[in-house]
């Protein structure tokens, strides 16, 4: 699961007022190199939410990411801002782990790179 | 030779209407097309609509195991896309295999036509509910530029789709999870379009359901629907005849599904929300070579020798294929798409 996913999932567990952003446990996070696409990245980078991005970076263990969000026009021609930024959005992938929900603490596993978000019963 | 090879396992005739039995057990699910697999009992339909009393837990259970064991058989003999193809009216019978994935394509690309976003989709954010093996999400991404997150039920499906997606190109635009589209995990209005090809019939809360197809669209944004549903009723009909009502009830027992709902139900429903240019249409005329596709290919060698491996639901699943052609000439059953915009 990347980091772009995580900035877009949130805990619906009823009740809960505001689910995003998961909390992240990692334990096993792998790299996988993906080809950078600056145009995708320019699109991309006004609907992420920067501090739970940057957040979660960190954890991943990777911290080059600057705390606040940059001016989209650094996006034009910082090659070197967008290499991290492409790096830390896509590159950075929690394999095993879980999403855990910031008001209840409960966790959404994740199996092979993939997240399960289905709620019990209860949390309906 | 086949007849005879199919009939030994076939405990009793299509024709025969035992009634469903009467305690509430976990409930059915529908298999692909050709086959299903499922350990789970019987259900007993209720008379109501959408909302039927069946556990959501127990049903998204055993649709996530079906999909889980059947996916790949499925892929095998179509491919990636879970969904009737689009063809002319007036289209020959004998049509290709290739022929047929053209048409799953075109069914695509119709549905965004219909809805009127076909350029507009680069770099838009799509969800994708209900996404098998993420035919739709990787089609929209490689051809349209979109970004895709698909949702199943079935964590193998989610894991197929994401290996298929592992291609330069696509690895950053489209990612798979599991989850319920009941209950999707995203923040209000995230997705630019909000896309179902197919996945309505399984829901047992249609209400529910498209609350959440709204819920998680962007202000503006487009919610597109493809999916079966049952003829509308006419207004001074209370409900479907009882020949109907067998039949769907045939069907359902066999694929699994929860109560069938009409195009104008759903319409009724998405009025409901602030949502504007809600369109429908009844696509019926246009995937009548469909089920006699799926039908031939079950009875290819290797059709046959998958539902013989696969077990006696799926065969049963196969069997009942030629109901869904009988009530589609009937027109009990529509293939219907239904759009609307979110309001800004």
């Amino acid at each position: 699961m990347r980091l772009l996913t995580h900035n877009m999932l949130s805990s619906n567990i009823k009740g809960v007022t505001n689910g995003f952003p998961l909390r992240i446990e990692a334990e096993k996070v792998v790299e996988k190199q993906v080809e950078i696409n600056h145009d995708f990245l320019r699109n991309i980078f006004p609907k992420i939410e920067w501090k739970a991005f940057v957040d979660a970076s960190r954890i991943l263990g990777y911290a080059e990411l600057p705390e606040e969000a940059p001016e989209p026009s650094v996006l034009e021609s910082d090659h070197e801002f967008l290499g991290k930024f492409h790096h830390a959005l896509l590159e950075l992938h929690i394999e095993e782990g879980a999403l855990v929900c910031p008001e209840t603490g409960r966790k959404f596993p994740i199996n092979k790179g993939i997240p399960n978000m289905l709620l019990h019963e209860d949390e309906v | 030779m086949t007849a005879l090879l199919l009939r030994t396992f076939l405990p009793s005739p299509l024709t025969c209407r035992t009634p469903p039995p009467p305690t509430p057990t976990p409930p059915l699910i529908r298999g692909p097309r050709f086959g299903e697999l499922t350990t789970s009992a019987r259900v007993r339909l209720t008379r109501t609509n959408a909302t039927a009393p069946t556990k959501p837990r127990t049903l998204q259970e055993g649709i996530a195991e079906l999909y889980d064991e059947s996916s790949g058989i499925w892929e095998e003999i179509w491919g990636d896309h879970m969904h009737h193809g689009f063809y002319d009216p007036d289209s020959s019978v004998s049509l290709s295999a290739s022929d047929h994935r053209a048409a799953q394509i075109r069914m695509i690309d119709q549905a965004l036509s219909f809805a009127g976003i076909s350029e507009d989709l680069a770099n838009k954010r799509v969800v994708d509910v209900g996404c098998g093996i993420g035919g739709s999400s990787r089609y929209l991404a490689t051809k349209y530029g979109a970004q895709c997150e698909g949702i199943t039920l079935s964590p193998v499906q989610a894991e197929r789709a994401n290996a298929l997606a592992a291609s330069p190109g696509l690895a950053d635009k489209v990612s798979f999870q599991v989850a319920d589209a009941l209950d999707q995990p995203f923040p209000d209005g995230q997705f630019d379009l909000v896309w179902s090809m197919e996945s309505g019939e399984h829901m047992p809360d249609k209400a529910k359901f498209v609350n959440e197809l709204v819920r998680v669209a962007a202000p503006g944004g487009t919610i597109i629907v493809v999916t079966w549903c049952h003829r509308d009723l006419a207004p001074s009909e209370e409900s479907l005849q009882p020949w109907e009502k067998n039949l769907l009830s045939r069907i359902c027992d066999a694929y699994y599904l929860p109560e069938w709902c009409s195009t104008a139900d759903y319409v009724k429903l998405l009025k409901s929300h602030s949502v504007q240019e809600v369109k429908r249409a009844d696509w019926s005329q246009y995937v009548a070579p469909f089920w006699p596709a799926v039908i031939r290919s079950a009875l290819t060698w290797k059709g046959l020798t998958s539902l013989l491996r696969s077990g006696l639901k799926t065969i049963k699943g196969a069997l009942v294929m030629p109901l869904m052609i009988e009530g589609f000439q009937k027109g009990v059953i529509k293939l219907a798409i239904i759009t609307c915009r979110k309001l800004d």
